[in-house]
């Protein structure tokens, strides 16, 4: 299966981490809660002004804008 | 402190007899280390302010045994890597880097029961100091609502150090903990650190060896925080620079990029990796997990339902702030007119000192006092909004409305609170993590209109607006004033994050924690905390800024003044005496000349050649360009302190006395009559619309509010307060001057 971006995920939907793009920023904080390649995400909802997003790993519920959601890519669980 | 060559004192805490045990508490956000922290101080608490730190940390005395034992409670952090100052403390107060605070010689991890793996991380980097550590693992009773059953013993003993559960609500695990930290600081029971890779062992012992070069000696932890963070906040930005060292990090980070190891990642993927080994068979789920909240949370955060609460809640927020405190603000009041006319009536043989005690003092401290009740309620809600884990849900419900402009949705909260009042609102920015964020939140607080510039408004558009255009014009013009500053906060935001010297917007990360039950002990101890300390670090300039004040407008006071108006009177009365008291008199007619008249226009001739006043007339050619004439640039310069003052100032100027209101008919009538006196406008009405419309956008605009000034100063710095002086004094006359100048013409048309 090819990967996508984490922000083209549906609500609802889980998916595995493949990558995340190491030199942003947002990458560190998120891999410090845990958010690390192989781990299973799952969105959970969007904002009700369209941003940001919310998603879960492993019982770690966080939020992040949908423009840095597109720099993890992931791989969709069926 | 950026120091960088002080790493080695932290290795070796020293016991003398004289030095009490200091205590460091640390932990992830939202994790109950505040509750913990309270369990264990009650009100054997203050807040710590260290030099050169702008981070607020709590500082209390906990007894083991009988002993008092000082213990810290530190910013909630996710990782000892910084990325605000507020993480950033958390590493410089644990290598003693922190002046007049001791490295500490126990840290106390608290671990969220029900996440144990990702609070593990921060734990982990923590043992790689090797210091003496005690976990408590909070929400024990979550944990076990959760079906989450954690072998304790089975942890405690492959971690080295010892596990105890509490839960801090109910006070299990106290007892066990507080015995617990006593056994650790004697055997310095020490938590097993990870086992690096090899290229990742060789990297830190390559950097150390190169620091050790340039005379920097930094620990293990310090060197790993250089070579693993994007942004090395464990080296001074000074030091940092120097080529010597960028080459030695750039040197050591292609060390591990030739092992396969990225140099953000690897630490948070090898000590997860680490973390999973130690984790193996701990957790033992009966059944399925069952998390709270995910039901509510469906509704507090949905698209139409979670909007619609969050407005009632905010409503909430804000009508605890504009008016439930009114009482309060009320009393507060009426004791100090109470104390006030006390101390006119037993002083009225020393004009002088009766003016200092009652104008000065007492009502130097009732402006500080006046803002109690504001703060303590919407610190209430603050609190409550924090407990429950719904602040963090206002944030993920506002972000879109902030993002563009270089703020995040924590600064939500703040400025609605600052349409109330800037002064709760600027020290409920404390909730913004983000430094730069919190700053710029700060900077445009004052901008919202806030209640104090509703009395100009009301005068206003009372006396000018209302009669003319009638009611719905009247409503849509009060509208407007209160949008105005909003529409120019968020661009000034912008403009700030752009221009702001190395500012990058911090990438947004929120952790959305479980729904908790909210704790009305940590909820009363906010309130208490947050009222003591505005008192003890805003209160005194408050303070002083009323007394200057008082001063320019009753000073200088020569006699001269009150015979001048005496022997006017005696003038227009023939059979007044000079020196008679004027209660005692009445003139040819019969008719008793109203001493109350009398006293009023003394008092306006006083203040009319006090040193204020003078002023006034000096640069009133400033304002002239936006229609002020003298007596408004007086009420301006006299309203620095308080903006509400200029009603009262208007009134003693007019000879009406201070006590008239903004719906007073007199000042009113007052208002429509006044004319210019002399210049090229003299005989023409000063009060036209374009003047109306230009006070009330330069009152919206201004900074006139000596408290903000001094929150800013206590919460920022003198130079953001001078800033935000500076920035919102000129645009405020700008933008009068626009209004004055536009509606003269189009009136003119």
């Amino acid at each position: 299966m090819n990967p996508i971006s984490l922000s083209e995920l549906r609500p609802g939907q889980s998916a595995r981490i493949v990558s995340l793009d190491q030199d942003k920023p947002v990458s560190q904080k998120l891999l410090h809660l845990g958010v690390l390649p192989d781990k299973h995400i799952r969105f959970i909802k969007t904002a009700p002004m369209g941003d940001p997003l919310e998603f879960e790993v492993e019982g770690t519920n966080f939020s992040v804008r949908r423009k840095d959601a597109g720099s993890i890519s992931v791989e969709l669980i069926a | 402190m950026p120091l960088s060559n002080r790493e080695t004192r932290s290795n070796h805490p020293h016991h003398s007899p004289a030095r009490p045990i200091q205590l460091g508490l640390v932990g992830n956000p939202n994790t109950g280390k505040s509750t913990l922290f309270n369990a264990l101080t009650g009100l054997r608490q203050h807040v710590g302010n260290y030099p050169g730190v702008t981070v607020t940390t709590k500082t209390g005395i906990v007894f083991l045994d009988k002993t008092p034992v000082y213990i810290t409670d530190l910013p909630g952090t996710y990782s000892l890597s910084a990325s605000s100052p507020d993480e950033r403390i958390v590493f410089e107060f644990l290598s003693g880097r922190i002046e007049n605070a001791p490295s500490p010689d126990l840290v106390i991890c608290v671990l969220d029961a029900t996440n144990l793996s990702r609070n593990l991380f921060l734990a982990s980097q923590i043992a790689e100091r090797e210091m003496p550590m005690v976990i408590a693992l909070s929400f024990w009773d979550s944990a076990i609502r959760q079906n989450i059953n954690i072998d304790v013993t089975e942890l405690s003993s492959r971690l080295g150090v010892p596990v105890i559960p509490v839960s801090a609500s109910t006070g299990a695990g106290i007892a066990e903990l507080k015995k617990a930290i006593q056994s650790s600081l004697e055997k310095k029971s020490k938590m097993v650190r990870i086992n690096w890779p090899g290229p990742v062992r060789d990297a830190i012992g390559e950097l150390r060896r190169r620091l050790d070069k340039q005379g920097l000696h930094l620990g293990e932890s310090g060197a790993q925080r250089v070579l693993f963070d994007s942004v090395p906040q464990a080296l001074d930005p000074l030091v940092e620079k120097r080529p010597e060292i960028r080459s030695a990090v750039v040197a050591c980070r292609q060390i591990l990029k030739r092992g396969g190891f990225h140099p953000q990642s690897v630490e948070s993927i090898a000590h997860f990796k680490h973390i999973s080994v130690l984790m193996e068979g701990i957790i033992r789920s009966q059944g399925a997990r069952v998390r709270s909240g995910e039901s509510v949370d469906r509704i507090l955060t949905h698209r139409f339902w979670g909007l619609g609460v969050f407005v009632l809640f905010m409503y909430l927020v804000f009508q605890s702030v504009y008016s439930w405190s009114e009482p309060f603000m009320q009393w507060i009041e009426t004791g100090k007119s109470w104390l006030q006319n006390g101390c006119a009536g037993a002083l009225t043989s020393f004009p002088q000192l009766q003016s200092l005690i009652t104008d000065g003092v007492i009502e130097g401290v009732g402006a500080v006092l006046i803002f109690l009740p504001q703060i303590l309620t919407l610190f209430f809600f603050i609190a409550l909004l924090e407990e429950t884990g719904y602040m963090t849900r206002a944030a993920f419900l506002m972000d879109r409305i902030f993002a563009w402009s270089g703020l995040n949705g924590k600064s939500f909260v703040p400025l609605l609170s600052s349409f109330a009042c800037a002064v709760p609102g600027i020290l409920s920015t404390r909730t913004i993590e983000d430094r730069a964020s919190r700053l710029i939140t700060i900077f445009i607080a004052p901008l919202m209109s806030c209640s104090a510039r509703l009395p100009v408004y009301v005068l206003i558009i009372g006396a000018l607006i209302k009669p003319t255009y009638g009611p719905a014009i009247a409503g849509l013009v009060l509208f407007g004033m209160h949008l105005l500053g909003l529409l120019i906060a968020l661009p000034t935001a912008w403009i700030l994050t752009k221009s702001m010297k190395g500012y990058k917007p911090k990438p947004f990360v929120l952790e959305l924690p479980d729904y908790q039950a909210p704790k009305i002990k940590n909820v009363l101890l906010r309130m208490w905390s947050e009222g003591k300390e505005f008192l003890i670090r805003a209160g005194t300039l408050i303070f002083s800024i009323t007394l200057i004040v008082w001063a320019l407008l009753y000073y200088p006071r020569p006699e001269s003044v009150a015979e001048s108006v005496k022997a006017r009177f005696a003038q227009a009365h023939p059979t007044l005496q000079a020196d008679m008291p004027a209660s005692s008199v009445y003139d040819p007619s019969g008719m008793r000349i109203d001493p109350e008249a009398f006293e009023r226009e003394i008092a306006r001739a006083y203040v009319e050649q006090s040193y204020l006043s003078r002023l006034g007339k000096t640069i009133q050619p400033i304002f002239d360009p936006a229609g002020f004439d003298w007596k408004i640039t007086l009420g301006v310069l006299a309203s620095f302190p308080a903006r509400e003052v200029i009603v009262s100032t208007l009134g003693v100027i007019y000879s009406l006395g201070g006590e008239v209101d903004e719906a007073s008919p007199s000042l009113r009538d007052a208002i429509r009559n006044s004319k210019w006196t002399e210049g090229p406008r003299a005989g023409q009405p000063v009060f036209t619309l374009a003047v109306g419309l230009a006070i009330m956008v330069f009152f919206a605009l201004c900074q006139q509010c000596g408290s903000t000034l001094a929150v800013i100063r206590s919460e920022a710095s003198t130079k953001w307060a001078v800033a935000s002086f500076v920035y919102m004094t000129t645009l405020a006359w700008i933008c009068a001057v626009i209004t004055y100048q536009s509606v003269s013409w189009l009136t003119s048309l």
